[in-house]
């Protein structure tokens, strides 16, 4: 169970200067998003994350008041969070340098905003979308914009990037996602917690497990509940399993953007014998069903020992794939200096997951605020790398499968221990108030925040930490040229349905 | 030596026999290259633990023909921006030399039809080296313009990288010709395969050296766009390369041409190198042998270029680039003198041979110290733009979105 979050009021004029402030002090700038109140006032929170806590700073904008002093100019990786804030709240940052659009395109004309947090029903309403192309914001003799997406080839999500560039060195790159924008937050404001669970297993299907474990995680601390071992245990199991294929998913679409045939249908047979795997475990290719408010919905389908033999043989094969591939020097020398993260950057914008631990930053939630299990299995981080480079993101990754692994081995030997009979569930009552959940999902930090009243939501949000690396991801493309694209891509592992929601 | 079936002048025989001939070639090619795809999507499957096409025929064998069938009957489209002639033009210039550049190819030994003695392969001009060369340039052009007339971004770049490519490879591979030009004394093809037969070791790669054979097989798998160097073709970040908006009986000429350019390759490869059809032969039945031998040598290159494809990973364009520039022509360069030099005398060739050993190193030692400043250099500087424009670049530009 995690402590209540300590939350600091401010106005909304201090706003800026207390989070300017605190991450000059060392804290990390986690999110900032704002909630809509019934009586027409708006709440807006700054998360800041610190060695073992999360706090919040929060501001109250009054009914009728739609601006506030943004907070980007002070601290730049707010500027995606002021733009989802202004797509969805309709107010305006003050000073934010460029308010483009990111989640819904609506039409500058159009005042409806979808201001998740209040309780009035949902409504039908016609947006008039803004579809008009982006102009181009490098200019020059013989430059021009190349539009990947929103439907491509290789590609796996609805996300357009704009490439502008003059054959090969890339100058500028936007990203457009709205295309998968589903209205995820408000949704969750017409559910119940039980049924929650169900809507956050399907923000990002790479990450079920993850996000159905933040959400619950928040409940469970709104609730002072603590979830039985097993359960926790069980949780483990599925996590993990979820993180190596995702990872696998990284490095078999780097193979893939090489060309490289054998590996690539290795390492995706790997990852297909890991679904299989989680679905012999629980029934779901994905793990959905698994995680449950207080709990887990029940034991692991699978005998543990017929398990732990499934997981020897995968990992012996994903380990040998992994040394072949890394002893392959052309396939390295396309992923050495390609889509550089300095660690300056990385830490400037608090880059996480795997793309801040190949830049150097050596955040894990799993160890830096333990939740669940991880603190009874003895989790070590992997070593970070400095070098910031596809190369140092996919070392990143082959060493967390291995650490996954023996993470899942331990998981089940003790699972093995337990008593036959007790609980896999504890009942949950009726919670109020808000509460923080987070989890280390395959992309990196993932934060819930969950806001309860009387049994139901009022407002979910969740922050996904692609929403958080992709804002980075244009500035990887510093000395690269166009050919790198896929590695880039591959290596920050990103998920568009967790940035868009 | 002209071709000896014109030795008593052109009658009515022997336009009949380069009739026949040219038929027999045509038709044997097309087959073949059905054949070839089906034999790279099945050893490639096989490489990747996967079946692949066993459907349409005996073991999936007429796939290929179903596949065709299927492209023929789809929609021809034809783009908007696209410069109409050009555009209907391009893909018949791919398939073009790869046709015509298989007819000078020995694909057997010499038999006598009707009292005319008949060399087995379409034409023996005695030019058929530069012939060769020429044609190869041609299908420059196909790339080029098809990429261009296309009007649209994707294949005008993939028509842009395929250009500088084969252009770049061309040299060495023209280099490399060049030597086999040297050891053998001849531009014509026959001879050039005659010269080799006395035994195993008269084949041009042992007396060349060795070294020659490879750097002619990188430079034609570049030549080729074939994978590693499918980089015109790079699906990911070009879509389709320079054929991405051919559709129908097009876009299935280019593929007809990029498989049959791999066999007609895999020939010449062959021919130049490995003594064409020369081989042990058995008494009877004495014309068969040496088309076998052809034929088998050809099949193990068919083979590597699929083993190749299935391994290594695509390069990226400026390691390609280097690799053409940096390595494969000044390598040929200096073996092309070397092999110039042993034929003037064993001393000549020592002498430049070790001299350029001698060169070449303080040359790699010049080179290696350059780097390392290099990257001193480059460390610096990206330390000090780490810590300049960390806040610069994270803020979004001006006016940027991100």
């Amino acid at each position: 169970m995690t402590p209540p979050p300590t939350t600091a009021l401010v106005t909304p004029e201090e706003l800026a200067g207390v989070v300017a402030g605190r991450v000059a002090g060392g804290e990390r700038f986690a999110g900032l998003f704002a909630t809509a109140q019934d009586d027409g006032s708006t709440v807006i929170r700054a998360l800041l994350a610190r060695h073992g806590s999360l706090d919040i700073v929060q501001a109250a904008l009054m009914p009728g008041r739609d601006r506030y002093p943004a907070i980007t100019p002070l601290v730049p990786p707010a500027a995606w969070y002021e733009r989802e804030i202004h797509d969805l709240f309709g107010i305006e940052p003050v000073g934010h340098p460029s308010l483009d659009p990111l989640l819904v395109p609506v039409h500058p004309t159009q005042h409806w905003r979808p201001r998740p947090g209040t309780s009035r029903p949902g409504e039908a309403v016609r947006l008039d979308f803004d579809t008009s192309p982006l102009s181009s914001r490098v200019a020059g003799q013989g430059l021009f914009t190349i539009p990947y997406g929103p439907v491509r080839s290789g590609v796996f999500e609805s996300v357009e990037y704009l490439v502008e560039t003059f054959g090969e060195d890339i100058p500028y790159l936007r990203s457009r996602v709205h295309y998968k924008h589903r209205g995820i937050e408000r949704r969750f404001g017409e559910l119940g917690v039980d049924d929650g669970v169900l809507l956050a297993e399907r923000v990002e299907g790479t990450a079920a497990v993850a996000h159905a474990l933040a959400y619950c995680q928040a409940l469970e601390a709104l609730g002072a509940i603590h979830v039985p071992r097993r359960a926790g245990l069980v949780r483990v199991v599925h996590a993990e399993l979820e993180r190596v294929a995702s990872h696998l998913d990284s490095v078999a679409r780097q193979t893939e953007g090489a060309g490289q045939a054998v590996a690539y249908a290795r390492i995706t047979l790997h990852k297909e014998r890991v679904q299989r795997l989680r679905s012999q475990l629980c029934g779901h290719r994905f793990g959905r069903g698994v995680v449950v408010p207080g709990g887990v919905a029940g034991p692991l389908s699978a005998a543990s020992d017929e398990a732990l033999r499934t997981l020897r043989a995968l990992e012996r094969g994903i380990t040998d794939d992994a040394r072949a591939l890394m002893d392959t020097p052309s396939f390295l020398d396309r992923l050495r200096h390609t889509g550089v993260v300095s660690p300056a950057a990385a830490a400037s914008h608090g880059a996480l997951g795997p793309v801040g631990r190949g830049s150097g930053l050596g955040e894990d939630v799993r160890s830096d605020r333990p939740y669940g299990a991880y603190s009874l299995l003895g989790f070590q981080p992997a070593e970070t790398s400095e070098d910031g480079d596809a190369l140092a993101r996919q070392q990143i990754r082959l060493d967390e499968i291995t650490t996954s692994f023996h993470l899942i081995r331990e998981a089940l030997d003790e699972l093995g221990e337990e008593d036959a009979d007790g609980p896999w569930r504890l009942p949950m009552q009726p919670v109020e108030g808000i509460g923080l959940g987070w989890v280390e999902a395959p992309q990196g930090e993932l934060v819930y925040l969950v806001e309860a009243e009387a049994g139901r939501l009022k407002r979910v949000k969740q922050r996904s930490a692609s929403f958080h690396n992709l804002a980075l991801f244009p500035q990887a493309f510093g000395g690269d040229i166009l050919t790198d694209f896929v590695f880039i891509e591959a290596s920050f592992g990103l998920s568009i349905s967790g940035v868009a929601g | 030596m002209p071709d000896p079936l014109f030795a008593h002048g052109v009658d009515l025989g022997a336009v009949v026999i380069v009739a026949v001939k040219v038929l027999v070639a045509f038709g044997v090619l097309l087959v073949s290259v059905m054949l070839a795809i089906w034999f790279e999507r099945k050893v490639i499957s096989d490489m990747q633990n996967r079946i692949g096409p066993n459907r349409a025929g005996p073991y999936g064998i007429l796939q290929t023909l179903a596949d065709g069938i299927k492209l023929f009957f789809k929609e021809d489209l034809l783009p908007d921006q696209a410069d109409r002639f050009v555009f209907k033009l391009a893909p018949y210039l791919a398939l073009l030399p790869a046709l015509l550049i298989f007819t000078i190819v020995p694909v057997g030994g010499v038999v006598t039809i009707a009292h005319h003695t008949v060399e087995l392969q379409v034409a023996d001009p005695a030019v058929g080296i530069l012939f060769l060369l020429a044609l190869s340039s041609v299908s420059v052009y196909a790339t080029m313009l098809a990429g261009w007339s296309s009007g649209s971004k994707y294949p005008l770049l993939g028509s842009i990288r395929a250009s500088a490519q084969m252009i770049s490879y061309e040299a060495a591979m023209g280099l490399t010709i060049a030597m086999v030009v040297i050891v053998t004394h001849s531009l014509s093809t026959r001879t050039i395969v005659d010269s080799q037969a006395a035994s195993f070791f008269h084949w041009n790669i042992f007396r060349l050296g060795i070294l020659p054979f490879p750097l002619f097989a990188v430079a034609v798998t570049a030549e080729l766009n074939r994978p590693p160097f499918d980089l015109t073709e790079g699906e990911q970040e070009l879509v389709g390369g320079f054929h991405t908006e051919y559709s129908s009986l097009r876009f299935a000429l280019f593929y007809l041409a990029e498989f049959m350019n791999t066999i007609t390759m895999s020939a010449v490869m062959v021919t130049l190198f490995f003594g064409g059809p020369d081989g042990p032969g058995f008494h009877f039945v004495r014309w068969l042998w040496p088309i076998l031998w052809f034929a088998g040598k050809t099949v193990v290159f068919m083979y590597v270029y699929v083993w190749i494809r299935a391994a290594l990973p695509r390069l990226r364009y400026d390691q390609l680039m280097e690799l053409g520039w940096k390595v494969l022509i000044p390598l040929s360069l200096v073996w092309l003198l070397v092999v110039a030099a042993f034929r003037v005398g064993t001393v000549w060739g020592l002498g430049v041979f070790f001299g350029g050993v001698i060169v070449g190193s303080a040359l790699w030692q010049a080179v290696l110290v350059g780097r390392a400043r290099r990257e001193v250099l480059e460390a610096s500087r990206a330390g000090r733009r780490g810590a300049n424009d960390s806040y610069l670049r994270a803020v979004p530009e001006p006016d940027g979105g991100e």
